[in-house]
């Protein structure tokens, strides 16, 4: 669960209002999905929920457990794919993933089953051995997407997850999603790609120039715009009005 | 034109970041006094080179006025400049070889080949002007000065001087471009890295010899003049090797004349067809280094069950941290040349240094080991020389700075910073033993120190290394320099790590200066060496611990 209470967060010494005292609560066993135009505040909403900004108001609750004030702890349930897949370029595949498993604690036997298995569904069994710096933009997502499910997180957090991923991988990474979910976990992930949203998601949030203008499921927006248009539609009408 | 023209000033500006400063100036004064403050510590760093050539320009000068030579100064000036230029040349023509910013965005414009390959150019004139502008300035002045020269003279050396390093460009890519071609070294980026990192002990031995023959100046002027400017001597023989110094030369001492007009001319007329034709004949070459350069090298080792089994095991999470700092910089070729290699780097050019004077330095040593105070002045020297070598592989001062943009990803996970920073610091001093190892058994073959010397060595310069690791990490955690797009950026132009190398040399320095003046000749310095810094060691880490948990947070990119 991630609860997110009256969130501010300014850039450039308080000049420019990147998140404006947000509100949101994303529920155990949802997947959460969050729009919003190129600038809105998406992704520094992102890293405060995973400690990599502070916030400069307000607080931020993973599983009950305060980002700011337990910082280890909030951690410690967090899986997170970030928008940039540009990580340690010099380590192999599987010694960035063996890095990840320290860090996150995980046994031997767990994390030789995980990687088998993620490795194998998206098929970068064969890179692992090899620098990340030769890999592709797809295969480094693929690898940071599998290092955010190696401890079996009651949370994850992915940033435009499947940009730039191959439509099996993407088909496999959605399916993963749901059933993550339906596991009792929290998935709340950001994109531009309304059928995904449309399809994936039990409820959106829609952000724009740092304050959420709508939280709920596709049909609430649609009784709210009292339209029964594709999530795009409603999307670009809600962003060009408001 | 215009597209060339554009190019090169993307290209400069993405690489020195003028105009990056130019705003700061304007609008972020904090950070542009930051950026002159490291350019001003830089070129501090040139102050004895100045000083050395400066001297010996002024003694050349004296020596050579009497016969109406003193014209000589400058055309040493002009072979040594050039000289430079070409060595250190080379090497920055492999190291901005490829650069960065220079992706699939860059090939897929509509540019000529020349385009790129001029930009190219600028890049490695534009630091190699700078070298000249330094050697040149200590023989122009002086002959200037002396010779009581207008300012005609001074505006007719700036172009002759800002001229020099076109011509040793030309020959270094005229060299290098078809070796990448032909040598099939495009796809090795970093053995590449690594060549111009042995080429680098190289032009540091050719200085130290060049520094030694210039300190043996003062024993025998007479004699390393006449070496110097008899027929066929070492002034005449290179400018037979290389006449456009002579042109240049005389552009500068003919000043007045018409003649210093036309050979001005001349020097200028030579440089540019040498560009010229160099753009003509090597930029389609040049090019297809280029895009071969972007292809990726993939390993062939793939990963069967046993052996994924056999990696994937649960390890100590500091052995982790650990781990992952000594593969990021030692597979890093920017970082591991700058860094680690130093600590084999400099004993080489200690060695050469010692090889070249070998037999002043044989009978000295024979002499300095009879002294009853030898062995404890040598403990004092191994422990300085191993302060400075661990400090100068930058691994601590620039130890936060190396993660970049990867800081975030870093933040993300349930890192402890205090065991983050614990491992940065045991990092440094894995580095500091090793630079603690060479010098012993540098001392054993040499001097045959004893074992309690051996210890008293080993542990004060390792203790001492840790208050300054602590030291370098504290401003590291207050200024890291995450924002960059080329890992040169980290560690060569990073201010934390400049000033962790010169304050390292003024703490040895002045430490050992303040012995000597002191005549400090007690066991108790010893002890006082351990145990004072073990104090402030211990106070300051607990210090730093208590600061990372809180600054870790704290730093947004």
């Amino acid at each position: 669960m991630i609860t997110i209470n009256n969130v501010s967060k300014t850039y450039s010494r308080g000049k420019v209002k990147a998140v404006n005292s947000i509100n949101l609560e994303v529920k155990k066993g949802e997947i959460f999905g969050f729009l919003g135009p190129n600038g809105a505040g998406k992704t520094t909403t992102i890293k405060m929920i995973t400690g990599i900004l502070k916030p400069d108001e307000g607080q931020i609750f993973v599983n009950g457990i305060n980002v700011v004030e337990e910082p280890i702890k909030a951690k410690q349930q967090i899986g997170f794919v970030p928008d940039n897949p540009e990580i340690f370029n010099r380590l192999t595949g599987i010694e960035y993933l063996n890095f990840i498993a320290d860090i996150y604690e995980v046994d031997g036997n767990q994390r030789y089953e995980k990687i088998n298995e993620l490795a194998e569904i998206f098929e970068v069994k064969d890179a692992l051995n090899s620098s990340i710096g030769s890999y592709s933009h797809g295969m480094k997502q693929k690898l940071i997407i599998i290092g955010a499910l190696i401890h079996n997180p009651p949370v994850l957090i992915l940033d435009e997850p499947l940009v730039g991923l191959d439509p099996k991988a993407a088909f496999v990474l959605k399916e993963m999603m749901r059933k993550h979910a339906d596991n009792g976990n929290t998935i709340f992930f950001s994109t531009h790609i309304m059928e995904v949203a449309e399809r994936l998601c039990d409820r959106i949030g829609i952000i724009k120039k740092g304050e959420i203008i709508f939280t709920g499921t596709l049909d609430e927006l649609r009784q709210i715009r009292k339209e029964n248009d594709s999530l795009e539609n409603l999307f670009l009408e809600l962003v060009d009005n408001e | 034109m215009n597209k060339a023209f554009s190019t090169i000033k993307f290209y400069v500006n993405s690489v020195f970041g003028f105009s990056g400063l130019f705003r700061d100036l304007k609008y972020d004064k904090k950070k542009a006094v930051k950026t002159l403050g490291l350019i001003i510590l830089i070129l501090f760093s040139f102050s004895g080179l100045i000083t050395m050539f400066t001297a010996f320009n002024i003694k050349m000068y004296d020596l050579l006025k009497p016969i109406n030579q003193q014209g000589l100064v400058v055309l040493n000036t002009v072979i040594i400049s050039t000289a430079f230029t070409f060595f250190l040349g080379i090497l920055t023509v492999i190291a901005t070889y490829f650069l960065n910013q220079e992706g699939d965005i860059i090939l897929s414009l509509p540019l000529k080949p020349w385009n790129l390959f001029i930009a190219k150019f600028a890049i490695s004139y534009l630091s190699e002007a700078l070298f000249a502008f330094v050697i040149m300035a200590t023989g122009i002045i002086v002959y200037g000065v002396k010779n009581g020269e207008g300012v005609l003279y001074y505006i007719n050396s700036l172009l002759i001087t800002l001229t020099i390093p076109i011509i040793p460009l030309v020959i270094g890519y005229f060299l290098i471009t078809p070796t990448m071609k032909f040598g099939k070294l495009l796809k090795k980026k970093d053995f590449i890295m690594y060549i111009s990192g042995f080429l680098a002990i190289g032009i540091g031995v050719i200085f130290q010899y060049l520094t030694n023959q210039m300190a043996n100046f003062d024993k025998n002027p007479e004699f390393i003049m006449q070496k110097l400017t008899a027929p066929n001597g070492l002034i005449d023989s290179t400018s037979k090797l290389y006449y456009p110094a002579v042109i240049a030369a005389k552009a500068i001492i003919n000043n007045g004349k018409l003649e210093s007009f036309i050979y001005l001319i001349i020097f200028i007329a030579i440089a540019l067809c040498a560009l010229i034709l160099l753009l003509f004949t090597m930029s389609n070459i040049y090019y297809d280094t280029l895009i071969g350069s972007t292809e990726v090298q993939k390993s062939t080792k793939r990963m069967d069950e046993k052996q994924l089994k056999k990696t994937t095991k649960k390890r100590n999470l500091l052995i982790t941290l650990v781990d992952r700092e000594l593969k990021l910089m030692n597979r890093e070729p920017v970082y591991f040349i700058n860094g680690p290699m130093v600590i084999f780097l400099l004993p080489i050019i200690m060695g050469a240094s010692i090889y070249f004077q070998k037999n002043t330095f044989l009978f000295d040593i024979k002499k300095v080991m009879n002294h009853p105070d030898f062995s404890y002045y040598l403990n004092l020297i191994s422990i300085g020389v191993i302060i400075f070598l661990g400090a100068s592989t930058s691994i601590a001062a620039t130890c936060i700075s190396r993660e970049g943009r990867a800081f975030e990803i870093i933040k993300s996970l349930p890192i402890n910073p205090k065991l983050y920073i614990t491992a940065k610091i045991i990092h440094g001093l894995v580095f500091g033993i090793l630079a603690a190892a060479i010098i012993l058994i540098m001392d054993l073959a040499l001097f045959k120190i004893g074992i309690i010397s051996l210890l008293i060595i080993l542990i004060t310069s390792i203790i001492l290394l840790t208050m300054i690791f602590i030291i370098e990490i504290f401003a590291e955690l207050k200024w890291p320099k995450l924002n960059w797009d080329n890992p040169q950026k980290a560690i060569k132009q990073n201010i934390n790590g400049v000033v962790g190398i010169l304050g390292t040399m003024g703490f040895v320095a002045i430490f050992g200066a303040i012995i000597v003046r002191l005549n400090l000749k007690s066991n108790w310095l010893y002890i006082a060496l351990i145990l004072i810094p073990l104090i402030i060691s211990s106070i300051l880490y607990q210090k730093l611990l208590s600061y990372v948990d809180k600054r870790f947070y704290e730093i947004e990119i």
